[in-house]
């Protein structure tokens, strides 16, 4: 008798931790059913920015006289310039770009080099260095 | 003659430089990393850096020859960038890194002329044998100075050069290799890095800023040479309630207008001038807003002259001399002052929100804020943060910007931190709810706006898992995508996609 009591308390508070777990996820919409702006709630650190913020780094190397050329910095299709600048070969440079979330990639030429990052990376560090080959 | 007149035009290319006739400097190896010499056009053939104990001739590095085996030319070698050879004698240090092991170690010179017409990368003539020495075993193992001249038929001449050197042998391995240190070649570097170490060129720059031409955006004006995209002020479509410190419908379509910034800048990535474009899209509300930009951190004297705003229609505001409005710590450029002056023949409350139509074009404006250029004044593109807002109803102290951006000095301060707005001057957070709500939304590119009294959330159902997931879902909201928007709770002005 004494186990039987003990077994129905047990079932009983399950239950009720069913219904409790149960009521609790129906009070919390799931994300599509918020159809009022109003009722979005963000943390303070959210931005509302439809940008990415990188972080762009010329890595500057000594050269045997000064050089100059265009450093640019594009959309894959070119139609997009996020800098471009007269850039010495041998001086570093840093800034910060603001690359529109629906794009994946962005394209560094300096001269005759160019290379393509992932805009996932928040820092893009380009340099004109080869890898070291034998001709 | 053929062969005389080949060389005359093929003078004529190379008499223009880019460089500053630098002499070729001594190949030492104490950079200790190859790729840097690379970089300035040097080129290795197995040949490689090595500080081992014991190895280097002077200083900390020198170059170290693969395991010499075979005696071809091509086995191992150093080249020189594209030079212009001077007169004299190519010096080196040479010693074997062992006295034994194998029968030969020997240095052959060779020059390669530049073949303009050869299909490779590199360029490369017929390459002339002119000089080598030989040495049989025992080898020497402590330092040589070897010289070679150069030969009469390339020094001193007009046109460029590559020098190799190459360090082979026959039947030697790995630990008796040849090791060369301090490479001396008279002449004149004459490679360009940024154009695949190719001989430098003449550049057409027809104003003679440093700038070539078919780099240059205005190659005809000293003063301009690139239009520079200003983080954050690409194209883009600005949207606003205008009810702050109030909330509204929250269709963020009070005002909406096409918005976009570039600098131009010098030679010298100073900016010239910032060109801000403007097409307002739609008013959806009875006030009559003024739309400013802010340049954050920048004093308005910075800013030589402002041309193109629209600025004739109200008293509200001021100016300074060079068109910046006055009484601002930071400059503040208004670029209309009543954006229902920008649609000629509209009326009504509502313009272009009504998906019945009717529809109106705007007034383009385009302002032009000139920069002081001197050197002391002059600054870069990355130091530009644009902060775009409207003056809402010609009520100066009221004005509304995109969430954290700062308000201007003539906003009111009193209205900050009432009703709905929980901006906080303490923490540097500005027109945002207690649930970090917005007040205005930018968005990358040129997107439809919300028909009257609609909730974006309507139109842009994705744009709520983007925020509660802070940015991490649906990052695209606002893309042209399936099932991201809702077409018949949009308004497409043409051209918008």
């Amino acid at each position: 008798m004494k186990k039987l009591m003990i077994l129905s308390l047990i079932a009983i508070v399950g239950l009720t931790s069913c219904k409790k777990q149960l009521t609790e996820k129906q009070d919390t919409p799931t994300k599509n059913s918020i159809t009022k702006f109003s009722e979005l709630k963000t943390s303070e650190s959210f931005d509302w920015k439809t940008t990415n913020e990188i972080t762009f780094k010329y890595v500057g190397i000594p050269t045997i006289e000064p050089v100059k050329t265009t450093l640019t910095i594009s959309s894959e299709d070119g139609k997009k310039i996020f800098y471009a600048g007269n850039q010495e070969m041998a001086k570093s440079f840093e800034m910060k770009l603001a690359v529109p979330t629906n794009m994946n990639n962005l394209v560094v030429k300096y001269g005759a080099v160019s290379k393509t990052f992932s805009t996932s990376l928040p820092i893009i560090s380009f340099d004109i260095l080869p890898t070291v080959t034998n001709e | 003659m053929k062969k005389l007149l080949l060389s005359i035009v093929s003078s004529l290319l190379f008499t223009a430089y880019l460089g500053a006739q630098t002499a070729l400097p001594v190949l030492t190896a104490e950079s200790g990393n190859r790729s840097l010499e690379q970089a300035n056009c040097w080129a290795f053939g197995s040949a490689t850096y090595t500080n081992s104990a014991g190895l280097p001739i002077t200083g900390s590095w020198s170059i170290l020859s693969n395991s010499p085996s075979n005696p071809s030319i091509g086995a191992c070698w150093v080249k020189t960038p594209w030079m212009k050879p001077g007169s004299g004698n190519i010096t080196l240090k040479y010693k074997n890194q062992a006295a034994t092991a194998g029968s030969v170690r020997r240095i052959i010179l060779s020059y390669i002329p530049y073949n303009a017409a050869d299909p490779g990368q590199f360029k490369e003539g017929t390459l002339v044998r002119f000089d080598s020495i030989s040495y049989s075993s025992p080898f020497p193992t402590t330092a040589q100075n070897l010289s070679f001249a150069i030969p009469a038929a390339i020094a001193n001449s007009t046109l460029p050069y590559k020098i190799m050197i190459s360090l082979v042998g026959v039947g030697g391995n790995s630990g008796s290799r040849l090791i060369v240190d301090d490479i001396s070649i008279p002449g004149t570097y004459y490679a360009d890095p940024t154009n695949n170490c190719l001989p430098q060129v003449q550049i057409l720059d027809k104003d003679g800023d440093g700038v070539a031409d078919n780099q240059d955006a205005y190659p005809e004006d000293k003063d301009r040479a690139y239009d520079v995209q200003i983080p954050n002020a690409g194209e883009s479509t600005l949207m606003f309630e205008d009810l702050w410190p109030a909330t509204g419908d929250y269709d963020f379509n009070d005002f909406v207008t096409a918005y976009g910034a570039i600098a131009v800048t010098n030679a010298d990535n100073k900016v010239v001038e910032v060109k801000i474009t403007t097409n307002v899209l739609a008013i959806g509300a009875s006030y009559n807003n003024a739309f400013a930009v802010q340049f954050d951190g920048l004093k308005p004297e910075l800013i030589t002259g402002v041309k193109g705003n629209v600025t004739n229609f109200t008293e509200v505001f001021k100016f300074n001399d060079n068109g910046t409005e006055s009484e601002q710590d930071y400059a503040n450029v208004l670029i209309f002052d009543q954006a229902r002056k920008q649609f000629p023949g509209a009326g009504g409350s509502g313009i272009n929100v009504n998906p019945e139509g009717p529809f109106y074009t705007s007034e383009k404006v385009s302002v032009i804020v000139s920069f002081n250029v001197a050197k002391e004044s002059a600054i870069e593109v990355k130091e530009l943060k644009l902060n775009p807002y409207i003056v809402v109803n010609q009520n100066r102290g009221i004005e509304v910007h995109l969430s954290d951006n700062i308000p201007s000095s003539l906003a009111d301060k009193k209205i900050f931190g009432t009703e709905k707005d929980n901006s906080s001057f303490e923490k540097g957070t500005y027109y945002k709810t207690k649930n970090n709500l917005p007040f205005a939304i930018k968005v990358e590119g040129l997107i439809p706006h919300m028909v009257e009294k609609q909730d974006i959330l309507t139109g842009y159902p994705k744009l709520a898992d983007w925020a509660t997931s802070e940015g991490k879902e649906y990052e695209n909201w606002y893309n042209n995508s399936e099932g991201f928007r809702q077409n018949k709770l949009l308004i497409y002005l043409e051209g918008i996609k």
